[in-house]
């Protein structure tokens, strides 16, 4: 490769098929100790990955306790997985030297959820965005580091003068939230997980952080997974979706066809249950599907218990990922007799963007 | 002109038994260190009986504060600092703090945006609904402790919830099974009104859904008046009768939801409608350029002003204004704060474009 300063010299096995980064059958099982012995299995056998061109930006959807959240967590490298593997650039990331280490953790960075949760309250939030300026050399003196913030701030539409020299607890969760963004922006990385960026701001705003991290996946090629309950901007904003059920991906696929045509009895009653910003078109009055307690039982299909076309087969083993088509896959029984197939990786229906 | 003389009357005709809530002129401040906050400045609308009124704005516009002062929940450094509100032919900012304590959860109750930190975790939902009824009802009228019993269960039937959960803690409900709790506690002394302050916000949509049907139901039952209080415009589209919009402390339009979505008014709910994503189509993402203003020195004139695309002269929205723009003077925008008008039967907007006939 030309670029021999910037491209680090991979492991020799690396193919282009082994992407950026691959997760292999990862399951991630919470609990299980001396005083719980209760499993919680919050991601459950998910394969997939993201390729080194053209990305795209990929959504995973899900209610809360979906396991969409842990799975980020395991692509950060912030917990390690149950079973299966996780590959950044085809190297396990259980296993990374301490170099490897401070590239990945530069090359993978997180939006996360919770912005209160990822500033120390004793500092102002100034050294949130210095510290990557700093640490990874980003520029060449303090003005030169100063304006690169002011840029990226403004990035997200926040005023400088009123978000730097201040302290976390001054300023609202929606801009904290922001500058979460802003500091990723900074540091141009490979992948950016993102979980619910955009949970805690107003819908114009909304459009402008979108729009922002649209940006980076376009402009600079940075892969993007979008963490979100939400699937207007999970449409809006993705080339491809997964929707997590209880741990397990029911169905994947381009957003496209996996919102407007869902196959997963699920996915049909979180899209019908979308708030549509059109008065003519109201929800449905019926209630079906009430949501049950956490009594899922450990066998079969999750949805089973809430499912409207449960059939005998759905409690006994868990349906495998079937092919509905080109770029689209469900994890439901019913599309058995006429799938094309198995999907073994989530992604192996993805649309490639371009 | 002066704001708003009459409130928007969403009655036609002059009944006044129609009306439930009458706000006019409301103003709600902060005394801040960096000066005063006119977070509601100047609010009038009116709320009928039975019906369902949405009120949006992004954060800062004024719409939660507004919402707590019709309780007079506000908390200090907020003051009321002028206009009045009427709830059922009763002036609400007149009632001494006994009158009001009986008020509330009897004539209006909340419910609340985030019901996890609502609920007393050491109490099971039974004693936090006794403990709304005992609290909230003048004494010697509090009935026996069998009824109150079977009231609970009603209650909790009534929002989707088994008759057992009276005996659970907070801790043992799920998100949505407490915002059911909430709602029941909101409803237990059937007011003429209930305020709901984001009541699904950290709710999933299936979850949400549920909720705000629920809510429709109780609403519908007990011919209360709603107002929600959010920033989700699909949330509104799905529930809301009527529609205000806030923006930067100012109530700038006020009309029925269907002629909101089909037909806005005011350049703010131009944006806003325009710029809401759907699942049909893809497309790019129009924001609303620009930040909100800050309160503490607002922009003279319309506040709206330097964000709006019609006296900024938009593109993209020269044709959506095109037949009325020639009449705008907009010297006015920067100077005048323009007044809530009634341009039509039922529909205010506080906006220059629309008084070149007055």
């Amino acid at each position: 490769m030309a670029t021999q300063t910037l491209e680090r010299p991979t492991s020799a096995s690396t193919t282009d098929a082994d992407g950026v980064l691959q997760l292999k059958n990862v399951s991630k099982v919470f609990g299980g100790g001396i005083m719980r012995r209760k499993l919680t299995i919050a991601v459950d056998d998910v394969s997939m990955t993201i390729p080194r061109e053209n990305p795209g930006i990929t959504a995973i959807a899900g209610e809360s306790g979906s396991g969409k959240t842990t799975l980020a967590r395991l692509m950060l490298g912030i917990i390690p997985p149950t079973e299966g593997s996780i590959l950044f650039n085809g190297l396990d990331i259980a296993s990374l030297s301490r170099r490897e280490r401070l590239e990945f953790r530069r090359e993978v960075q997180p939006i996360m959820q919770d912005p209160f949760e990822v500033y120390n309250p004793f500092y102002k939030v100034d050294h949130v965005l210095m510290a990557p300026v700093n640490n990874f050399g980003l520029a060449r003196n303090k003005s030169e580091a100063r304006d690169l913030v002011i840029e990226s701030l403004e990035t997200v539409g926040l005023r400088h003068q009123e978000t730097l020299g201040r302290f976390p607890h001054q300023l609202s969760g929606g801009q904290r939230q922001r500058i979460m963004v802003a500091r990723a922006l900074l540091l141009k990385p490979r992948i950016i997980v993102a979980d619910e960026p955009v949970s805690m701001v107003d819908a114009s705003l909304r459009a402008t952080i979108l729009g922002s991290i649209d940006l980076l996946n376009k402009e600079l090629g940075i892969a993007v997974v979008y963490i979100t309950h939400d699937l207007t901007t999970a449409f809006q904003i993705s080339d491809n979706i997964m929707v997590m059920y209880r741990g397990s991906v029911v169905e994947t696929g381009r957003v496209e066809d996996v919102i407007q045509n869902p196959q997963h009895p699920y996915t049909q009653l979180l899209v019908e249950s979308i708030p549509r910003p059109d008065p003519k078109e109201r929800w449905g009055r019926d209630m079906a599907s009430q949501e049950t307690g956490s009594d899922v039982s450990d066998v079969g299909c999750r949805f089973a218990p809430r499912c409207p076309y449960v059939m005998s087969d759905c409690t006994v083993e868990m349906p495998p990922l079937y092919r509905t088509g080109d770029t689209q896959a469900a994890q439901c029984y019913l599309h058995r007799d006429e799938a094309l197939g198995d999907v073994m990786s989530v992604s192996d229906v993805f649309k490639s963007s371009n | 002109m002066t704001t708003a003389e009459a409130a928007p009357e969403t009655a036609t005709n002059g009944q006044q038994s129609d009306a439930l809530l009458e706000v006019e002129n409301l103003k709600v401040y902060y005394d801040t260190d960096a000066g005063q906050v006119k977070a509601v400045d100047d609010v009038s609308f009116t709320l009928k009986r039975g019906e369902r009124m949405g009120l949006v704005g992004e954060s800062g516009s004024g719409k939660t504060t507004m919402a707590m002062a019709l309780m007079r929940l506000h908390k200090p450094p907020a003051i009321i600092a002028g206009g009045s509100v009427k709830l059922d032919g009763v002036s609400i900012l007149d009632l001494n703090e006994e009158d009001m304590r009986q008020t509330r959860l009897r004539d209006i109750a909340l419910v609340p945006q985030g019901a996890m930190n609502s609920l007393n975790p050491v109490y099971r939902v039974r004693d936090q609904i006794v403990d709304g009824i005992k609290h909230h009802t003048p004494r010697g009228e509090m009935p026996s402790k069998g009824v109150v019993s079977e009231r609970v269960v009603e209650l909790l039937n009534s929002v989707g919830l088994d008759a057992s959960v009276a005996d659970m803690y907070p801790h043992e409900l799920s998100g949505g099974m407490k915002q059911r709790v909430a709602l029941a506690v909101a409803t237990s002394l059937r007011p003429k009104m209930i305020l709901a302050d984001e009541p699904t916000s950290a709710l999933d949509v299936v979850v949400q859904r549920q909720i705000m049907l629920t809510l429709e139901q109780l609403q519908q039952e007990m011919q209360a008046s709603v107002l929600l209080v959010g920033h989700d415009m699909g949330l509104m589209a799905q529930f809301a009768d009527v529609l205000g919009v806030m923006y930067a402390g100012h109530l700038v339009e006020f009309a029925p939801i269907g002629e909101i979505f089909e037909n806005p008014k005011h350049p703010y709910t131009k944006k806003l409608i325009s710029s809401l994503p759907d699942i049909q189509t893809k497309g790019a993402f129009t924001g609303i350029e620009g930040l909100p203003p800050t309160l503490v020195v607002p922009p003279s004139g319309c506040r709206f002003h330097p964000r709006c695309p019609v006296y900024n002269d938009d593109e993209d929205f020269r044709d959506e204004f095109s037949d009325i723009r020639g009449g705008l003077d907009t010297a006015l925008c920067t100077t005048v704060d323009p007044p809530l008008n009634e341009i039509e039967p039922r529909r205010w907007v506080a906006c220059h474009l629309y008084e070149g006939g007055a």
